[in-house]
């Protein structure tokens, strides 16, 4: 009878887990949903050519303030030796004469106190600070005639707590005039230790203005939700794998593009030529010790008629290229050019395969996250990437 | 005997758990870079001083199938505003789609798409020839380049002044709606006629479940119910949506930095809202009015409301719901708001944002726009919203 019993039960959870088993609960980098890690894959600044980035950043969070820890990547090359040592060389390596082009991964950070519900929002080239702050200090509840920083401000007397504001927070501009890089805001408790908390979302928007020409794209931050289950040391967030304290790195990014050299197929537009630049950053940095991701990514390119072409090319710390340059530096001979491609637009899946290298060009393996820009000639349009799966390995992301 | 029966009865409802949960879905939400069985575009204009082009990819490794409409949204007398006098036209025209492997495909919506297997492909194009497509020969029987590859079937062009959404739902080759989750999309806005400004966002996905029963009513979200027999068969609405934005006459803030930008230049930002209900009915055309509900924070920490209603599909400017989403009256540049449909409105919507960033340089006058895809919370809408296909349309393929 027991042994009835006992088949009766094996049975019956035998058949719950088989149908619940299936499952399996999504958990994906998402740019539509607040969340705990907030990337922000393209700030670019060059203020010689007017071109600056608007960083938008806001507190999804309507009852308490919450604190997010940033950092920027300056992903700049710069010369070494030579008539130009230390000059920024990373869209022409040429200018080094007599000495080299070196590239670098050079982070920079600071924190931001967010008020409840608050959003902020600021020039990449020029930082907010001080005044310019919307919230530079809180009042004492008692006395609200006194200023505050924090509750301890206000005690003993009046005594009572503080009222939520920005103070503590410092934005400072990105370290060069001309920077490439990314941004990546980390949510964090007062003692500065990362929170399981979804809270953050942002918005990037790339901007030249010109006496002649205005150009705006906007992307969505990509987010990075907390799971809630906390692994490891604190300062090391793991980001998917087998114990994950955020959302895994997505397995695939898929791109949708115009072919580069593609006319506008719109009647009565310019007829302006298409190009599209794809910036992909590392899921994995080590912030501690200046280690940046490092992947070769796959590219998988299918045009319109179902052919399929492939390429190949390895990135580190941060990338931005023009797509009819990552397989050839002579654009008219790419796979991703309209004339060789032979259809107006491609989707193109990018398969990053981790890979680690010593120093002197350290790097830890890494999926990437990323985000493209559409130029038409002088006008541009940024949009996300489309995600598939989850990698199996972990990304970590290891805060100082 | 009776202890028996109670443990054979405690086994049923383990059986039972497992089952519930196989039925009730893993929590999910629209979603703007992911795969998905139901695609909306809700912001798709062709009004002849502005042209969309639609992007539409199968990221699956099978033939998949897709049924498409147009809403038009447009007034009824064009250049007018809409009131009661001008309702919109909410007329709808459909099509289908069909994509093989992994194919990307795309067409201009002012021109359609021909099913024409004669198009030569951008091959024979000269390298550095200045223009392999030539824009005024899309959409026609010798578009050549510029329509080449394997068509997706005929897109028909959409009529004059359209202003409306497209919405593609993944079926089967016999037309059945099903939950294959292959289809992903953009739409790029350009403006025309020499400004040739371009924006562009994600298309708004719904995944499918399994327990899609294949009929021509779409259950989005909720429980089991006399119209959903099997429950969601797809991803519900999101509850709220959260949308950063400037305030309206907001200073653009790279424009009023720039060493030119003294004296007489000047800048502003103003943002445009398109929302389209997750719940239409194809067959009667019969929309009912959302009211929707508006949360704004501004930098301060200071909060404001607001509300407007809409029916089929609204495209606003948000100084039009209200002024209170202008920069002097809210008192603040950059604002958060969370945008919901009112309790007792039929279900959720869809939204993405476009901003117009304005500068007068004093040498020109210069506008560019930048459509964003919205946020949304993680909780979902609390009832079903329900799309329904009429009969004959799910069989006609």
């Amino acid at each position: 009878m027991g042994q009835v019993r006992w088949a009766g039960w094996t049975v019956a959870i035998a058949t719950a887990l088989v149908i619940s088993g299936g499952q399996v609960v999504r958990a994906d980098v998402q740019s539509d949903r607040p969340a705990a890690i907030v990337v922000y894959p393209d700030i670019d600044v060059d203020v010689d050519h007017n071109v600056d980035t608007v960083i938008r950043l806001a507190n999804t969070n309507q009852s308490s303030a919450i604190l997010a820890w940033c950092f920027y990547t300056d992903a700049n090359s710069h010369c070494s030796g030579g008539s130009a040592d230390g000059q920024v060389c990373t869209s022409d390596p040429g200018v080094c004469e007599g000495g080299f082009c070196v590239p670098s991964c050079q982070e920079t950070d600071f924190r931001i106190q967010l008020t409840a519900g608050q959003p902020i929002e600021w020039r990449a080239s020029a930082g907010l600070a001080d005044s310019d702050l919307p919230l530079q200090n809180g009042v004492c509840q008692h006395n609200p005639l006194r200023g505050c920083g924090s509750d301890a401000d206000c005690n003993p007397f009046p005594g009572g707590s503080c009222t939520q504001s920005n103070a503590g927070t410092r934005i400072p501009p990105v370290p060069e005039t001309f920077f490439e890089g990314e941004l990546r805001c980390i949510e964090i408790d007062a003692k500065g230790v990362p929170l399981a908390s979804n809270d953050l979302k942002g918005e990037g928007i790339l901007e030249t203005a010109t006496t002649t020409n205005l150009d705006v794209a906007s992307y969505n931050a990509i987010g990075i939700q907390a799971t809630g289950t906390p692994s490891g040391a604190t300062n090391e967030l793991v980001l998917g794998g087998s114990t994950p304290e955020y959302n895994g790195c997505p397995n695939y990014l898929i791109l949708d593009h115009f072919f580069d050299g593609a006319t506008d197929p719109v009647p009565n537009s310019n007829e302006n030529e298409i190009t599209t630049d794809l910036v992909l950053v590392p899921c994995s940095t080590d912030f501690l010790r200046q280690i940046p991701g490092a992947a070769v990514v796959q590219y998988l390119v299918f045009n319109e008629f179902e052919q399929r072409f492939s390429t190949s090319k390895a990135t580190r710390c941060f990338q931005e290229i023009q797509i009819s340059n990552i397989d050839t530096p002579q654009n008219n001979n790419s796979i991703f050019n309209v004339n060789v491609a032979g259809t107006l637009t491609g989707q193109t899946r990018i398969n990053a395969i981790g890979v680690s290298s010593p120093p002197p060009n350290a790097a830890i393996p890494s999926g990437l996250l990323g985000i493209a820009v559409e130029h038409h000639e002088t006008r541009s349009a940024a949009f996300n990437l489309n995600q598939q799966g989850a990698r199996d390995a972990a990304d970590t992301i290891t805060v100082p | 005997m009776r202890r028996q029966r109670g443990l054979i009865g405690l086994m049923g409802l383990a059986a039972l758990v497992g089952l519930g949960i196989a039925a009730k879905p893993a929590a999910a939400r629209v979603t703007t870079e992911q795969s998905a069985s139901i695609l909306v575009f809700p912001k798709v204009i062709a009004d002849g001083t502005r042209d969309t082009i639609i992007q539409i990819t199968n990221t699956s490794n099978n033939m998949r199938h897709a049924h498409c409409f147009y809403v038009n949204g447009a007034p009824t007398t064009p250049g007018l505003p809409i009131g009661p006098l001008n309702p919109p036209l909410w007329t709808e025209i459909d099509f289908d789609i069909w994509l093989t492997k992994q194919q990307p495909t795309h067409w201009v919506v002012s021109t359609g798409r021909l099913d024409n297997p004669l198009d030569a492909t951008c091959r024979g194009a000269a390298t550095n020839s200045s223009k392999n497509c030539d824009p005024l020969d899309s959409g026609t029987d010798h578009a050549d380049c510029c329509d080449a590859g394997f068509d997706p079937g005929h897109v028909p062009p959409v009529v004059p002044d359209f202003e409306g959404e497209l919405k593609c739902i993944e079926v089967d080759a016999s037309g059945f709606p099903e939950s294959g989750n292959a289809l992903k999309g953009e739409a790029t806005l350009e403006t025309l006629n020499g400004v040739g400004d371009v924006s562009k966002y994600n298309g708004i996905g719904l995944k499918g479940f399994d327990t899609n029963n294949a009929d021509g009513t779409l259950c989005l979200g909720g429980g089991v119910s006399g119209q959903c027999p099997s429950g969601a068969e797809y991803e519900a609405c999101p509850q709220t949506w959260l949308l950063d934005h400037p305030a309206i006459g907001a200073p653009d803030l790279v424009v009023e930095e720039q060493e030119f930008c003294t004296g007489a230049c000047s800048s502003s930002v103003s943002t445009n809202l398109t929302v389209v209900p997750c719940t239409e009915n194809f067959e009667t055309q019969t929309p009912q009015p959302v009211t929707l509900q508006f949360t704004i924070t501004n930098e301060f920490e200071q909060t404001f409301s607001a509300s407007t209603t809409f029916t089929c599909w609204a495209s606003f400017d948000l100084e039009d719901i209200n002024s209170i989403f202008e920069a002097s009256n809210i008192g603040g540049n950059i604002l958060q708001t969370r945008m919901r449909s009112a309790s007792g409105t039929p279900g959720g919507v869809m939204a993405v944002l476009e901003e117009t960033h304005s500068a007068h340089t004093g040498s020109a006058d210069l506008v560019a726009r930048a459509a964003q895809n919205g946020h949304t919370t993680f909780v979902d809408q609390a009832g079903a919203d329900i799309i329904t296909i009429p009969t004959d349309q799910i069989q006609g393929q």
